[in-house]
């Protein structure tokens, strides 16, 4: 996707991980490294450099292989934990 | 989800239980529909060739209780096509029961186990009769082709006047109705014979027979009476449905020129009917010169009522 690619190329080559997500749907999330925690109303996962808490509804994990996790829920607030911030 | 690979449901238990995703993770296992039940306690869906993997990273405790493991793992159940042919396993004596209980639904449902009369039953024997002719009888298999016939039989019954026959169910429904006016017709007499014989047979459906087998009866003898002996209410007057059979003989001195003549004036003079019927008949010219013949018939007559 043209967008996909203009953002991607702002960082200049280097791997990131990409989030996609539905608010109040489901979401996809590539290069995830681990799941800290995980409840039917929130999820913390961790990335290579920054962890990301989603708080929703009725979390499950569709599907979580290879760095690829399909959450879903009804995602409601993602938010970028800061470092040394308690999952 | 492929629904022609197996899967199977685990159910992980542990303390902290994401970090078993995590280590389950690095051994490229594939997980899906990964749920929280419990605190302690996550269930999630994977490939049934992954599942040993699974148990080797984590052996099952309960069975091996010299391996330590923080998490205790456990199959739920399967899913997918192999699922259903674990469960058509597990229950195949249900299953075959089901299927002979369908197939012997199928196979009884052509079957006949009695016949109901709807309306009119006084012909039930002739009606049983009919259907038997036809092939229908208890437990055996009914066929829609033949109720025309048997409907067009039943039909030729004095004073019915519509029939039905159909099945429902496992019985066989006979409808049939009798014309309100047919039944003045019936004959209300008693039976008399109408000529002397011998009686060779008795059937007496309603009345009283009046004669016996090999009594010998005169022309105007009573043989069957419009009556009933009941212990309620005594002599009631009936309309009677019998048939008697007599055995007569005729002797008689004709004047004839051939034996056929003879035997001519003796048939016009008995007046034979379709009913009766001949049983042996003898000629005996006499004398020389004379033209007159000595006949004797010996025949059978059937007198019957409403019969």
């Amino acid at each position: 996707m043209r967008l996909y690619e203009e953002v991607f190329k702002s960082v200049n080559g280097e791997a990131i991980s990409r989030c996609l997500f539905v608010p109040k749907g489901d979401g996809y999330f590539e290069g995830v490294k681990s799941v800290d925690d995980f409840s039917n109303e929130r999820i913390v996962i961790g990335f290579s450099k920054n962890r990301v808490e989603i708080v929703g509804e009725a979390f499950s994990i569709g599907k979580y292989c290879d760095g690829d996790l399909h959450l879903l829920g009804r995602i409601v607030q993602i938010r970028v934990l800061q470092d040394g911030e308690k999952a | 989800m492929n629904r022609f690979r197996s899967y199977e449901y685990v159910l992980l238990e542990g303390i902290f239980p994401e970090r078993a995703i995590l280590r389950l993770q690095r051994e490229k296992i594939p997980l899906y529909d990964v749920k929280k039940v419990q605190k302690t306690q996550i269930l999630f869906r994977i490939s049934k060739k992954d599942s040993e993997k699974v148990f080797a990273i984590y052996p099952n405790v309960c069975y091996n209780d010299i391996v330590y493991s923080p998490f205790y793992v456990q199959k739920i159940g399967g899913s997918g096509f192999f699922r259903a042919i674990a469960a058509v396993k597990r229950r195949i004596g249900m299953l075959v029961g089901a299927l002979l209980c369908v197939i012997a639904l199928f196979a009884t449902d052509s079957l006949v186990f009695g016949v109901e009369f709807v309306g009119s039953s006084v012909y039930r024997r002739e009606v049983l009769s009919a259907l038997e002719q036809n092939g229908i009888f208890p437990f055996s298999t009914y066929t829609c082709e033949r109720e025309d016939e048997i409907c067009a039989q039943l039909l030729t019954l004095p004073s019915v006047e519509y029939c039905s026959v159909k099945k429902s169910g496992g019985f066989v429904y006979v409808e049939m109705r009798l014309s309100p006016f047919e039944t003045d017709r019936m004959q209300k007499e008693s039976l008399r014979a109408s000529r002397s014989g011998e009686v060779v047979s008795v059937a007496v459906l309603r009345g009283t027979g009046r004669v016996n087998v090999g009594q010998a009866v005169h022309s105007g003898d009573l043989l069957v009476e419009n009556v009933l002996e009941t212990e309620e209410h005594g002599q009631v007057c009936v309309e009677p449905i019998a048939k008697v059979v007599l055995a007569c003989t005729y002797e008689a001195e004709l004047v004839a020129d051939t034996e056929e003549e003879a035997f001519a004036k003796a048939y016009l003079e008995i007046g034979f009917f379709d009913t009766e019927c001949m049983i042996e008949r003898s000629i005996v010219k006499n004398g020389e010169g004379q033209n007159s013949f000595f006949v004797k018939i010996r025949y059978t007559v059937i007198e019957r009522v409403n019969m």
